[in-house]
């Protein structure tokens, strides 16, 4: 399991005991949170590779995997006397399944519409990085060398499969610990938005990233395509998590008032 | 046939959907605008733009709407553009607040959002969505 990750348990103890002594507002902090991050990295990506072929792509999935492994370093207790991998390994795992949970097909799509959804994204990345847009319907169809019907054939099965995802409850606090680390740039996307105070304990209550897409495409006016060129993932990835979030946001204000 | 929808369409066509004014029926609906959309061959980022703009306009509507009444969605086809138009009959007659984040919502998915209320308690709410074209 461990063949291609290079760091000694003991060094990354020794890490971890100093990086959890840190004050909150040390700047070493951050970068010992990044040296951990990123010394895990093919840790995420071999778990990540695991799931490989199941119908989602491996770059979202490593994406999540990532996620869950700096979950894994901002939560993880090294006075407890655990190994981070014991501890990092299940919740990573976790935060992978809980994608394919998230974002699986949500009806019986025939393979021949699973795999028409999977080359009309990497067109759609394609396509996007050439042109610097989205592309349309046409488009896709004249580069796929298919018919129309059949491009918006594949884009419907792409609504069936994130459409289980909306009916989701409101994640929990999970993300918290992280919260510090993104506020900052955010805020800047946020100046000079009216009622900035009162979006704050909305925006508090979403996850880091989804957080951020939501600024990004709402505040900083960025397009999809745009934010998923920022963030590395698909525009389609971008689009499922925005439409997810937004109806998390809106059951929890009608539920407020 | 292959042909995007939108060469052929005459100015101001209008396609009409009712559906009860309920949660449950939205789904219908924004898949229905997601593929209207793509038909008319608005860009893939428009198109998601457009199905979240309509989902949320009408999501408000329905969440304040007399129940058993229907919700009217018409979409209106332009050369290079759509309106949708969404209406219902509300409980409380006011049109959406424009200091929410739902507003800041649909404000930045579409070029243009108005509103409007009548005496009766019918609240609609204007979309308005040029198409980027592919000169880009």
């Amino acid at each position: 399991m461990s063949d291609d990750h290079k760091e000694t348990p003991s060094e990354s103890r020794a890490l971890f005991l100093e990086y959890v002594a840190l004050p909150e507002d040390s700047p070493r902090r951050q970068t010992l949170r990044d040296e951990l991050v990123t010394m895990h990295l093919p840790l995420a990506r071999h778990l990540a590779r695991r799931f490989n072929n199941r119908g989602e792509p491996l770059e979202d999935l490593t994406q999540v995997a990532t996620v869950g492994l700096i979950n894994s370093v901002d939560r993880f207790d090294p006075e407890r006397g655990v190994e981070f991998l014991s501890y990092a390994v299940p919740t990573i795992v976790g935060e992978i399944k809980r994608h394919f949970r998230d974002h699986g097909w949500a009806v019986r799509v025939p393979r021949r519409l699973k795999e028409l959804h999977l080359s009309l994204n990497s067109a759609v990345a394609e396509l996007s990085q050439r042109n610097g847009r989205a592309p349309t319907a046409t488009e896709l169809a004249a580069y796929l060398k298919i018919s129309r019907e059949e491009v918006l054939e594949g884009l419907e099965a792409a609504n069936a499969y994130r459409s289980s995802s909306l009916e989701d409850p409101v994640r929990g606090d999970e993300s918290l610990p992280t919260l510090a680390n993104t506020l900052g740039d955010e805020d800047k996307e946020l100046e000079g938005v009216e009622f900035r105070e009162s979006l704050q304990p909305l925006l508090k209550q979403i996850a880091p990233r989804e957080r951020r897409i939501v600024i990004l495409r709402f505040f900083g006016n960025m397009t999809q395509s745009q934010i998923a060129e920022q963030l590395g993932i698909s525009q389609m990835h971008v689009s499922r998590l925005l439409a997810q979030t937004l109806a998390q946001l809106r059951e929890k204000l009608l539920v407020d008032e | 046939m292959q042909e995007p929808i939108a060469a052929t369409a005459a100015d101001g066509e209008v396609i009409e959907v009712r559906l009860p004014a309920a949660p449950t029926h939205l789904p219908v609906l924004r898949t229905f605008t997601a593929d209207l959309a793509a038909r008319l061959d608005f860009n893939l980022d428009e198109v998601a733009d457009l199905r979240m703009a309509v989902d949320e306009a009408c999501a408000g509507l329905v969440a304040r709407a007399v129940k058993t009444t229907q919700l009217t969605c018409a979409f209106q086809l332009e050369p290079d553009a759509l309106w949708v138009i969404a209406a219902a009959q509300t409980t409380d007659g006011n049109p959406p607040a424009r200091d929410t984040f739902g507003w800041r919502v649909l404000t930045a998915l579409v070029d243009t959002v108005e509103t409007d209320a009548d005496e009766s308690g019918v609240v609609t709410v204007k979309l308005y969505k040029r198409r980027a074209g592919t000169g880009a």
